[in-house]
């Protein structure tokens, strides 16, 4: 695998990183069904 | 420099609270949200000179520190919470001058929080017009605070309020009401049993509709001395209290406040007669919309155009530029292609804001939501909501982030729900070109059954919107505090500096925030499709050459290349997934390749027109083309893939799926949670599969 192979590795590995964690961020308090509302 | 004073800004909606922000603050601004909730936070700088610096913060409209809403809570946490880092130094109450008196209200609730509290009274310069006169310093005497007249519109007073913020350490914190007075014995109480907080920030706390998230909750050790009240009695308790603070008012502006009707005139009743009126009013509306929903296609038409061009030509002169290999390929592919995709968007964005602010601005917005409060009201909806769907037939992400303006979270949420079946402009490409297809050309009774058609497809999303509504509405066991309260704001010209801060802030917070998401799955999607792990993939060129030999074809260099990015494609991961996905999506009539276009589409629905031009190999721009590749289309017993049932069946999948990452990510945002989206991706993907497996099955 040459250079530009890896760097298109990297910025994938980002952005699936980056949605994962979207995914996966902690929600507190409303928005959601909490009592608030 | 000592740390900056903290300036709350606070008042009833429609008081000019927005625009006396941007007066103090100019652009220094900062939008954000409020921690763990969606509620808009705005802070701004201000300087009152070389030693005096201040943060001003907006605080989210309420009529009063009794809140029913999510917005207004954050207002009252903010107040009682001396330890919150955004708590207050000085609180300014904005209040309007044609509706002083109730506006005042909230002033002596906030002046009861022990707040050094400054009043403005805003919109000064229509005193004379509306025949009132204000006696300042004996308002300010009676109120016990300082008064800022002020006009936003022409621009006065706000030297007035720096002033007398500079001199913030003068102004009253005492409160106007002594609180003990609505039940000396329950006040007594409350003192006995909690002697070191404030008697009305308790009293605030236990009789709010809404939960605070940062109060803790104690066990009272000794009861006993405690008497607790029942809701209804705790209510009778707040209107006493109401009562009170109105005595209190009226006192207060019987000699600082005067209003002789006779001298004030009265277009702006005949104005509000015409545009609440039971038919003209709804007929004024409708065609209001409809100019608007107009000129945003025809406006944002020539922008969009001229970000697809750049993009396009972005793409290509990356590919031209740079050595060919994977990551030149992921610039212009990729990257550039997921810039694009979020910023095609902005056009009618932009527009769509300027549209609703101008609207809002004006004040007509207001009689708009009173009109439709009636009709929505059954379905679960809000008068709010109508525009919202309306702005959904442009497109589901300016839609979704205007039911920010419905205060209940039920109707609010509903809305949210329901948004993406409005036919948005992404669907058309997708109805234009299989409606083409599949649909005669013939005429009934003068009109064409094509548009016709697409006529139908409209109303079906709009349909579908209100009995989704009408369903969630039953099934959502979120508590709705049913009263429906609207200020009915004078008709004014809209102001410009308003509506350009609202603009930019609406499409600056898209492209921010749904622009990551939208970007980073443009990435993923991009390498699924570029990319293979079988040999046929990987010999891709021998493969296709060998073929076009045997078959003895002679082509140009694009179509060997177009044949050749069809054929990996086919052997993409993206491809292989199309083939896997084959045996679900055959009951509804497609194919592996409709089934990629599927996928991809995900992406953005009007991208499956885009995917079934790469997989049939011609260039996308020649749309007569695809549609006659399509139409050649066969299946392996020789009929046509795009008949009627298939087509139908595409149409109403189309119509009812949510396929669009855009809409998932701005409903992410805005609801603060991947529930929402996830149920709403959910019941929307199986209605659009059950109805085109039926429509197929049926027609087949």
């Amino acid at each position: 695998m040459g250079v530009q192979e890896y760097i298109v590795l990297a910025v994938l590995a980002a952005a699936i990183i980056y949605l994962a964690l979207r995914f996966t961020k902690k929600n507190s308090g409303c928005g959601d069904d909490c009592n608030c509302h | 420099m000592s740390s900056p004073l903290k300036v709350a800004l606070i008042g009833n909606p429609n008081t000019g609270k927005t625009s006396i922000f941007n007066a103090l603050t100019g652009l220094r601004q900062k939008v954000g949200n409020y921690p763990g909730i969606t509620v808009e936070k705005k802070t701004g700088a201000c300087s009152f000179g070389p030693d005096l610096n201040a943060t001003i913060y907006d605080l989210p409209g309420t009529y009063s520190l009794n809140t029913t809403s999510l917005d207004e809570s954050v207002a009252v946490e903010i107040l009682l919470n001396r330890r919150d880092p955004d708590f207050p130094d000085v609180v300014v109450v904005i209040a309007e001058v044609e509706n002083l008196k109730r506006n005042l209200l909230l002033f002596t609730q906030i002046k009861d929080l022990g707040l050094r509290t400054i009043l403005v009274i805003n919109m000064s310069d229509r005193m004379k017009r509306l025949g009132i006169e204000i006696d300042v310093p004996s308002l300010e005497s009676s109120l016990d605070t300082r008064i800022a007249l002020l006009s936003s519109r022409n621009d006065t007073g706000i030297e007035d309020l720096k002033a007398i913020l500079s001199d913030y350490k003068s102004i009253s914190d005492q409160p106007s009401l002594d609180i003990t007075d609505i039940d000396k014995a329950y006040f007594e109480n409350l003192k006995t049993t909690f002697p070191k907080i404030d008697g009305y920030k308790l009293w605030l706390a236990i009789t709010q509709d809404v939960n605070f998230m940062p109060i803790e909750k104690k066990v009272i050790p000794d009861r006993s001395a405690f008497s607790t009240k029942s809701k209804a009695e705790l209510q009778k308790m707040q209107h006493r209290e109401t009562v009170l603070r109105y005595k209190y008012i009226n006192n207060a502006l019987k000699e600082g406040y005067q209003k002789d009707l006779s001298k004030a005139d009265g277009i702006q009743g005949v104005l509000d007669r015409i545009f609440t009126h039971k038919i003209f009013g709804y007929l004024i509306f409708f065609v209001i919309l409809f100019t608007m929903f107009q000129a945003i296609f025809d406006f944002s038409s020539y922008p969009m155009d001229a970000i697809d061009h750049f993009f396009a030509s972005a793409s290509e002169w990356i590919k031209a530029t740079l050595p060919s290999g994977v990551l030149t390929d992921l610039l212009a592919e990729g990257i550039v292609a997921g810039i694009g995709g979020v910023v095609i968007f902005i056009p009618q964005i932009a527009f769509l804001f300027l549209f609703i602010s101008i609207l809002e601005e004006s004040g007509y917005m207001s009689r708009v939501v009173f009109l439709m409060d009636r009709i929505m009201k059954p379905f679960g909806l809000s008068g709010k909501s109508v525009v919202p769907l309306m702005s959904g037939m442009a497109c589901a992400i300016p839609a979704v982030m205007a039911t920010r303006t419905i205060e209940n979270w039920k109707e609010r949420l509903i809305t949210i729900m329901v948004v993406p079946f409005t036919t948005c402009s992404a669907r058309l490409p997708v109805y234009l070109i299989i409606i083409a297809l599949v649909i005669p050309e013939g005429r009934f009774l003068g009109l064409g059954y094509q548009a016709l058609v697409l006529t139908g497809l409209y109303l079906l999303g709009f349909l579908a919107a209100v009995v989704a509504a009408a369903i969630l509405n039953r099934g959502l066991n979120i508590e709705r505090r049913s009263f429906f309260m609207i200020e009915m704001p004078t008709f004014k010209p809209p102001q410009f500096r308003n509506v350009a801060i609202t603009v930019f802030e609406k499409t600056k917070s898209f492209v921010l925030e749904a622009g990551k998401i939208i970007l980073a799955l443009s990435v993923v999607i991009w390498f699924l499709g570029s990319n293979g792990y079988s040999d046929s993939f990987k010999n891709a060129e021998a493969e296709v050459i060998q073929q076009i030999q045997q078959q003895g074809l002679n082509l140009s260099d694009d179509e060997l290349s177009q044949k050749l990015s069809s054929y990996k494609l086919e052997h993409s991961y993206i491809g292989v997934l199309g083939k896997i996905i084959e045996p679900v999506v055959k009951p509804l009539g497609y194919d592996w390749k409709i089934g990629i276009a599927v996928i991809t589409s995900f992406a953005a629905r009007e991208v499956f027109v885009g995917t079934l031009a790469t997989i049939y190999s011609v260039g996308e721009e020649s749309e007569s083309t695809i549609v006659g590749r399509m139409a050649l289309e066969t299946d392996e017993l020789g009929k046509p893939i795009f008949n009627l049932a298939s087509g139908v069946s595409i149409l109403l999948f189309y119509a009812f799926a949510m396929q669009c990452m855009s809409t998932i990510a701005v409903v992410r945002k805005e609801t603060n949670s991947w529930k929402w989206p996830m149920i709403q991706l959910g019941y929307m993907t199986l209605l659009a599969y059950l109805s085109a497996l039926i429509a197929y099955q049926t027609l087949i």
